[in-house]
C-alpha cells in the first residue's frame, strides 16, 4: 500500500542534510516496526521517495515522502498496481491488514527525535497522485531577516515596493554555469508578515490576524505550531515575509535568494547567516497541498 | 532538545554541521540538576570516526545506566571549526546538553592511536583547560584516559589526572562511586586522586617519579608516596556474557565510518602474533556465549534500524560457535534485508561458504594478511600460516568465484632482509599463477591483486618491544624495493601496489615507546599547528621535528635503538598478566625463527592465566602441571589479583576496532 507521510523538521535538526535525513528515515522506519516493502535484488532497499529537498539550515512544517508499505491496500486495484507489487514480490491479498493511520503515526513518532514529528499519513494511488518528487511545483515559506539595520516598518514598506518590480534579476552561480536570471516569475506570491493584536485563547497566544493569515494560506495548523522564533519575528520582533515560490526541477526559487535580492534592492547589508527560513507546506501545480492528495485511512 | 551551542552563522559556515548538534537516535538526555556526576567522553578525532567506535558506546551505556551520572560525548572539532573557536574564544561543548566541557566533573579520552595526541591537547585547549594536570584548578574536570595507548601512557602522563588501564566493565564504576562520595563530602581533588590511585586499574601519574641514567635510559620509576602501589594491574572482565553490552547504541544522522551494528563476539586472541599488541594486551581470550550474542544481535538491530551487522573480534574464526552464530544470523536477518559482514576470518572452507551466502561475490574482494613475504619471516613474527595455507585459501576463493584479492604486508619487521621484501612480489605473482591455472571457462575474468604495505611499529607489551626501527628514507627504500620487484613480475599489470607514508610511522614509533620527557614536545607541536596528525592532508612532520629540536629531544633515541632486555622500560610498571619473561622468551624464539603454538594448541605460559578465566580454563586446555609454567615478573613484588564478578562490572576503553574501509575480510588472521 502506498502512503504519503507528512513530517516537520525543526530545531537543531535543521543542520542535517537531505541525504542524512533519508538515511535517518530508513532506520527510523525499521525501528518503528511498521512493515515496509523492499526492492528485489542483491541489496534490497525500502521503497521511499522524498519530495523537494530542504536546504541545510532551513526548517519545515510541511515535508513529505512516499513509501510502499507491506500492508494490504483495501481499495486496489488496477492492473498497474498488481504489476507494481509483482515487481517487488508481493501479493496484495496475502499482506496483513494495515493499521489505521493514527496508529502508524504513533509508531513513528515514538522513534522520532525532537525536531521531527510525523504530521500525517494518507493513502495515495499510483498515477492519480503520482510520485511526491515529481508533483512538487511550489512551496510556501516564512523568511526572517535579522541584522539588516532597519526597523520593521521601514523594511516592510520597501518590501512592498520591491514586489512591484517587473523583473528581479539575480546572478545565479551553479556548478555548471553562471547567469543572470529573472526570479520574478518564480515568485508566485509574497507579502510582509506583520501580525499584531495578540489575544490569549485556550490554545495559547493567538491573534485574529494570525488566524486570518493561516486561513488565507489554507494552513492545517494553528499559529502556536509555528516555531517561536518565526512567530515572534512576525509579531514585530524582526522583519519577516511570507512567500510562495516555484519549487522543483523545472523552476526553483530559494527564499534566501529572494531575501538577498531584496536586500540589494533596499540597500541593506545581506548576511547569508542572518536569514532563517521556515517552509510551511509543499504544493502541486494546482496549488493543492501534497498532503491533500491522499485519502485518510 | 537543546538548541545548538554554536550560532547559525558558525554552523552554516562549517563543513557538516551535523557533527556538532547531537540529538541522534538513542542519545541519552538527563536532568543535570538531578545527577551527581557529569562525564564528557571524548574520542579525539572527527565525529564520523569517533561515532564508529564501540568502546565509547560501551562506556556511554555503562555510565548512563547509573542514575547518579550523565555521560555525554565530545569529539574533535574539524579544522574549519577549530579556527573559528580559537579566533572567537568559543569554548568546546558536549553534544547532548550543549554545555561547556569546563562544567563537567570528568573529561574522559579514549586513546586509540598515537597520532591523536595533538588532538587531545586541542580538546583541552578549546575547553579552556590547562594542558598539564598541575595547571588545572580544583573546579576543572578530572581528565582521565583509557584505551590501547594507555599501556604506555608516559608521553601523555603530565597531561592526565588519571589513566584507567583495562576493561571499563571491571573497575570504572568504583572509581565513579569514589568521586561521587568524595565530591559530596567536599573533599579536594588531590584527596580524591590519592584515594583513586589505590583502586585497581587506576594509574595517577603525578604520584610517580621517573629518573634516568646519563645515556637517557630509565633508571627508576617509583611512587612518590608510601601508600601508592608500585604496579598497576590491567583490569580484565572475565565474564563478557553477563557483562552489560549497549543494547541501544547511538545511531548518527551522518554516515559514520562504521555505519552498522557492531557485535563484539569475543575479546582477546589466541594467536600470539609477535607484532600484535592487541593480541598480548587483551589476553586471555574470552568468548561471549552464543545465547548472549543471539539476544544482543536481535535487540540491537531492532533498536537501531541498521541494515547491516558486523561481527567484531581480533580473529572471528577462533570463536568456537561461529557456525551456529552464522546460521542464526542468516536465518533471522538475511531475510529481513540485514546484511552480515565478517571481518577477520581465517581462510578455510567454512568461511568461504559463509561468505558466499552473505555477500555479493562479484562486487567484493577477499583480504588476506600474510604480513610477510617469506615463510622465514612469517615464522619470525609467529603469523602461524604457511605458504600452502595462502595458496589453498586463494584457490578456494578463486574457485568460489572471487577474482579480487587484497594482500596486506608489513615492512620493517625485525630480521627482515631484501629477500623478504622481494618475497612480497613473488608471493603475489604466485597467487596470480594459481588463478590462471583454473580453466578459462571457470574463471571470473581477470585476476586483480592489490598489495598494501604498512611500516611496522614496535609496541609495548609485545615480543618486539625491544626492536629497533628505521629512518624515513629506509622505509621508503623498502617500499621502492617491493614496487620494483612487482614491476618486474610477469603479471605486474594485475598487481596494484600501494604503501603508507613513512613520516607518520616514525612519529608513531616515538610515542609508542616514549617516556614523559616527550610531553613538552607535544605541547610545542600543538601550539605550532599540529592537529589531526592521523589525517595525511593535515600531517606535517616538520612541525614535530621542530618541536623535538626546540625541546632538546633526540627523537631517534626512541626509534633507532635496539633496547636491551634488562633495560627498565617506561611501561614496566603496568602489569598486563603476560609476563616480561614470556616476552623475552618470545623475542629470542623470534630471532631464531621458531614458532610458538596458539593458546588452544598448547599453553605457552604467558602469564595471563593469573586472571583466572578465558581460554586458559577451557577444558582441554588445562596443562597437567601449571606451576612450572607460571612466570615471575621482572618486579620483585607480585600483585595478587582479585577475582571480580562481572555482574557488577561493566568496558569499553578496550575496544579497538579497525577503521576505514571495511570489506568482508577473510584474512590469515587480523592485521596489526
Amino acid at each position: 500500500m502506498k502512503v504519503r507521510v507528512k513530517f516537520t523538521k525543526t530545531g537543531s535538526l535543521r543542520f542535517t542534510g537531505h541525504l542524512d535525513l533519508m538515511r535517518f528515515f530508513q532506520k527510523a522506519l525499521r525501528i518503528s516496526g511498521i512493515k515496509m516493502a523492499y526492492t528485489k535484488g542483491y541489496s534490497p532497499h525500502m521503497i521511499l521517495s522524498f519530495a523537494a529537498p530542504l536546504g541545510v539550515g532551513m526548517e519545515s512544517l510541511g515535508e513529505y515522502f512516499d513509501a510502499e508499505l507491506a500492508y494490504r491496500d483495501p481499495v486496489l486495484h488496477t492492473a498497474d498496481d498488481d504489476e507494481r507489487l509483482k515487481d517487488i514480490g508481493l501479493i496484495n491479498e496475502e499482506l496483513p491488514l494495515c493499521p489505521p493511520a493514527s496508529v502508524l503515526i504513533e509508531m513513528l513518532n515514538a522513534v522520532m527525535p525532537s525536531g521531527i514529528r510525523i504530521a500525517g499519513i494518507t493513502r495515495i494511488e499510483e498515477g492519480k497522485s503520482g510520485k511526491a518528487m515529481s508533483l512538487v511545483k511550489e512551496a510556501s515559506y516564512i523568511t526572517v531577516l535579522s541584522g539588516i539595520g532597519a526597523d520593521v516598518s521601514e523594511a516592510s514598506e520597501k518590501f512592498g515596493a520591491f514586489l512591484t518590480e517587473e523583473k528581479i534579476i539575480v546572478h545565479k552561480i551553479t556548478k555548471k554555469a553562471e547567469a543572470d536570471v529573472d526570479i520574478r516569475p518564480m515568485l508566485h506570491k509574497a507579502k510582509t508578515l506583520l501580525i499584531k493584536n495578540e489575544t490569549e485563547t485556550s490554545k495559547g497566544t493567538e491573534t485574529s490576524e494570525a488566524a486570518e493569515f493561516l486561513k488565507e494560506i489554507k494552513a492545517d495548523f494553528d499559529w502556536t505550531r509555528i516555531p517561536e522564533f518565526y512567530r515572534k519575528a512576525a509579531e514585530g520582533e524582526r522583519f519577516a515575509f511570507y512567500a510562495e515560490c516555484a519549487t522543483g526541477s523545472a523552476a526553483h526559487l530559494r527564499p534566501d535568494m529572494l531575501a538577498e535580492a531584496f536586500c540589494r534592492y533596499a540597500g541593506y547589508e545581506f548576511n547569508e547567516y542572518d536569514v532563517r527560513v521556515l517552509r510551511l507546506d509543499t504544493f502541486t501545480d494546482g496549488g493543492l497541498s501534497l498532503g491533500a492528495l491522499g485519502e485518510d485511512f | 532538545m537543546s538548541e545548538p551551542f554554536l550560532s547559525d552563522r558558525i554552523l552554516l559556515s562549517v563543513e557538516k554541521p551535523a557533527r556538532y548538534i547531537g540529538n541522534e537516535i538513542n542519545a541519552v538526555t538527563k536532568d543535570k540538576t538531578r545527577t551527581d556526576v557529569r562525564f564528557a567522553m571524548c574520542f579525539p578525532d572527527v565525529y564520523e570516526i569517533g561515532m564508529s567506535h564501540l568502546g565509547i558506546q560501551i562506556i556511554y551505556d555503562q555510565l548512563n545506566k547509573r542514575p547518579d551520572t550523565w555521560c555525554e560525548r565530545v569529539y574533535s572539532p574539524w579544522p574549519d571549526l577549530h579556527k573559528i573557536m580559537k579566533e572567537e574564544k568559543i569554548p568546546l561543548f558536549a553534544l547532548e546538553s550543549q554545555d561547556p566541557i569546563k562544567e563537567f566533573d570528568f573529561l574522559g579520552f579514549t586513546i586509540q592511536y598515537e597520532l591523536c595526541y595533538s588532538n587531545i591537547l586541542q580538546v583541552l585547549d578549546l575547553s579552556g583547560l590547562g594542558f598539564y594536570s598541575r595547571e588545572r584548578t580544583e573546579n576543572d574536570p578530572i581528565v582521565i584516559g583509557g584505551g590501547p595507548c594507555v599501556y604506555n601512557p608516559e608521553p601523555l602522563a603530565p597531561f592526565f589526572d588519571i589513566f584507567y588501564i583495562g576493561d571499563s566493565e571491571t573497575a570504572l564504576d568504583p572509581l565513579i562511586d569514589l568521586y561521587r562520595d568524595m565530591k559530596k563530602a567536599g573533599k579536594s581533588k588531590k584527596a580524591f586522586l590519592k584515594k583513586a590511585a589505590r583502586l585497581p586499574g587506576v594509574y595517577v601519574p603525578c604520584f610517580y617519579e621517573a629518573s634516568y641514567y646519563e645515556d637517557g635510559t630509565l633508571s627508576s620509576f617509583e611512587p612518590t608516596e608510601p601508600d601508592i602501589p608500585r604496579r598497576v594491574k590491567k583490569q580484565t572482565c572475565l565474564d563478557l556474557s553477563s557483562a552489560p553490552y549497549p543494547r541501544k547504541p547511538l545511531v548518527p544522522f551522518m554516515r559514520a565510518t562504521q555505519d552498522r551494528v557492531t557485535l563484539e563476539i569475543q575479546r582477546g586472541c589466541i594467536r600470539g602474533c609477535r607484532f600484535c599488541q592487541a593480541g598480548m594486551l587483551y589476553r586471555p581470550l574470552r568468548e561471549k556465549s552464543l545465547e548472549t550474542l543471539e539476544k544482543e544481535a536481535a535487540e540491537i538491530i531492532k533498536n537501531t534500524g541498521y541494515d547491516e551487522i558486523s561481527l567484531s573480534s581480533l580473529s572471528s574464526s577462533d570463536y568456537r560457535k561461529l557456525p551456529e552464530l552464522m546460521d542464526f544470523l542468516i536465518k533471522n536477518f538475511k531475510e529481513k534485508n540485514v546484511n552480515i559482514s565478517l571481518p577477520s576470518l581465517r581462510i578455510d572452507n567454512f568461511s568461504l561458504e559463509v561468505m558466499q551466502k552473505v555477500q555479493d561475490i562479484k562486487k567484493s574482494s577477499l583480504t588476506f594478511a600474510p604480513e610477510a613475504g617469506t615463510q622465514r619471516l612469517r615464522d619470525v613474527i609467529n603469523k602461524g600460516i604457511s605458504e600452502e595455507d595462502i595458496f589453498n585459501g586463494s584457490m578456494m576463493a578463486f574457485r568460489g568465484g572471487w577474482n579480487k584479492v587484497k594482500l596486506y604486508f608489513m615492512l620493517g619487521l625485525p630480521t627482515e632482509t631484501e629477500e623478504d621484501r622481494k618475497g612480497i612480489a613473488l608471493l603475489s605473482q604466485a597467487i596470480c599463477d594459481h588463478y590462471y591455472e583454473i580453466p578459462k571457462e571457470e574463471r571470473n575474468g581477470k585476476c586483480e591483486i592489490t598489495v598494501s604495505t604498512s611500516f611496522f611499529v614496535p609496541k609495548p607489551f609485545t615480543p618486539f618491544e625491544w626492536a629497533s626501527m628505521f629512518r624515513k628514507e629506509d622505509y621508503l627504500n623498502f617500499a621502492h624495493t617491493v614496487r620494483g620487484e612487482i614491476m618486474a613480475m610477469k603479471n605486474q599489470r594485475s598487481i596494484h601496489y600501494n604503501w603508507h607514508e613513512a613520516d607518520g610511522t616514525v612519529l608513531e614509533g616515538v610515542f609508542a615507546r616514549g617516556d614523559r620527557r616527550l610531553a613538552p614536545a607535544i605541547v610545542y607541536a600543538y601550539e605550532h599547528g599540529a592537529l589531526f596528525d592521523s589525517w595525511s592532508d593535515y600531517f606535517h612532520m616538520d612541525i614535530w621535528l621542530k618541536a623535538f629540536l626546540a625541546c632538546g629531544i633526540d627523537h631517534e633515541f626512541y626509534t633507532l635503538r635496539e633496547r636491551k632486555t634488562d633495560e627498565l622500560l617506561p611501561w614496566d610498571f603496568i602489569d598486563i598478566g603476560v609476563t616480561k619473561d614470556f616476552l623475552i622468551r618470545e623475542w629470542e624464539l623470534a630471532k631464531q625463527g621458531v614458532i610458538t603454538p596458539n593458546c588452544r594448541e598448547k599453553c605457552s605460559g604467558c602469564g595471563a592465566r593469573t586472571y583466572g578465566g578465558g581460554v586458559c580454563f577451557e577444558e582441554k586446555n588445562v596443562p597437567e602441571n601449571l606451576s612450572g609454567l607460571e612466570e615471575k615478573s621482572g618486579f620483585e613484588e607480585k600483585i595478587g589479583f582479585e577475582k571480580k564478578s562481572c555482574s557488577e562490572q561493566k568496558s569499553g576503553f578496550e575496544e579497538m576496532n579497525g577503521f576505514g574501509e571495511q570489506d568482508d575480510k577473510i584474512s590469515g588472521g587480523s592485521g596489526q
